[in-house]
């Protein structure tokens, strides 16, 4: 059954408040829930992609983050309801590199912005593995659908006090 | 908040417990070993692993752990109004660890200049000395009531300085100014 088309534009893939939990003694969110929200973000894309967890046990696999970049633009305060959006830049047979950028729902500018590169493994074998037949081709829709998307603008950065 | 609700917002292990006093005689260790925890139940996700976000949690302590050695605390803080802000962070995670494993942190300065900090911390096993994971950031000295990049006050940009000599023996990590790319082999390689 050949599958709609994904949308041409990054991908809404999260959507919260921001909790009490997450916020430091100002009232702003902190460094490791901007990534919490990231991470949710990527477990709604992995149930897109068929990795849900039905399609973990059926697959075998998961996908893993090996590394990952944040870029931190602006505070973001108790209470004030954030939506995360996915773009895929590139993939492999095992890997999958995207930009999720975090915004105030349904607005444009940008809040935060993580990169990340992402490996799927074989949970039994703890290793590497390429993606099962049916993940392959909901990423292959995926990154052809976002290949005209221009680069994120915190993309492939290195950190250095040289050039920010 | 209502009096008797508790305060749901997290605490970090030294808040509150302010700066250590600033020794000038004393050998400053390269790498700095600040901080070390076990990894604690909520930071577990349903596979017993700590969970990706947490990672960065501990890492987070270990800067403050950093900040409290150099002389930065609440006083400095809410007194001078000034703190740190986190701009940039790169992380690579090379090893997956579960509950109440130890966790040792050990911190380099890798670079600063009279506004910034660019530190590099290490997370390792504290028992086999296995290599877990790393961070690399850049914070950023700011004045918090105008919102804006402020010079490191001239005691703390002092300390800094001596943390910056001491570290500059440390070789170069491997994961430090790395960008994130699928590199393919050359065809025929």
């Amino acid at each position: 059954m050949a599958l709609p088309a994904p949308p041409t534009a990054p991908l809404s893939t999260y959507r919260s408040a921001v909790l009490p939990e997450w916020v430091d003694y100002n009232g702003h969110l902190r460094d490791a829930y901007y990534l919490l929200l990231f991470s949710l973000a990527t477990d709604a894309l992995m149930d897109q992609l068929g990795l849900d967890e039905a399609g973990r046990a059926a697959t075998g696999h998961s996908l893993y983050t090996l590394e990952c970049h944040l870029n931190f633009v602006q505070e973001v305060k108790l209470g004030q309801q954030v939506e995360v959006r996915t773009q895929i830049l590139g993939h492999d047979s095992k890997r999958l590199h995207l930009n999720h950028s975090l915004h105030l729902s349904g607005e444009a500018p940008m809040l935060a912005a993580s990169e990340q590169m992402l490996l799927n493994v074989s949970t039994a074998l703890a290793r590497s593995a390429p993606f099962a037949e049916p993940v392959q081709r909901r990423v292959e829709a995926l990154a052809l659908a976002h290949q005209a998307l221009p680069a994120p603008r915190y993309a492939g950065r290195a950190i250095s006090l040289v050039r920010s | 908040m209502k009096p008797n609700e508790p305060d749901p917002r997290l605490r970090t292990p030294l808040e509150g417990s302010g700066h250590r006093p600033w020794d000038p005689q004393a050998v400053i260790a390269a790498p700095l070993q600040l901080h070390q925890t076990p990894v604690l139940p909520e930071w577990v996700d349903y596979n017993g692993h700590m969970s990706e976000s947490c990672y960065l949690l501990v890492f987070g302590d270990s800067t403050d752990a950093f900040f409290r050695f150099v002389g930065i605390d609440e006083t400095y803080r809410d007194v001078g109004g000034h703190s740190f802000y986190t701009v940039e962070t790169h992380l690579h995670n090379l090893r997956e660890v579960a509950l109440a494993a130890p966790l040792r942190l050990s911190l380099q300065l890798l670079d600063m200049d009279d506004k910034r900090v660019h530190l590099f911390h290490a997370m390792q096993h504290g028992e086999t000395g296995e290599l877990l994971a790393t961070a690399e950031q850049m914070l950023v000295h700011v004045n918090m009531q105008q919102g804006r990049a402020a010079p490191i006050l001239p005691t703390i940009h002092q300390h800094l300085q001596s943390v910056f000599l001491a570290h500059a023996v440390l070789p170069r990590p491997a994961q430090a100014g790395s960008s994130i790319g699928i590199r393919r082999k050359p065809a025929g390689g």
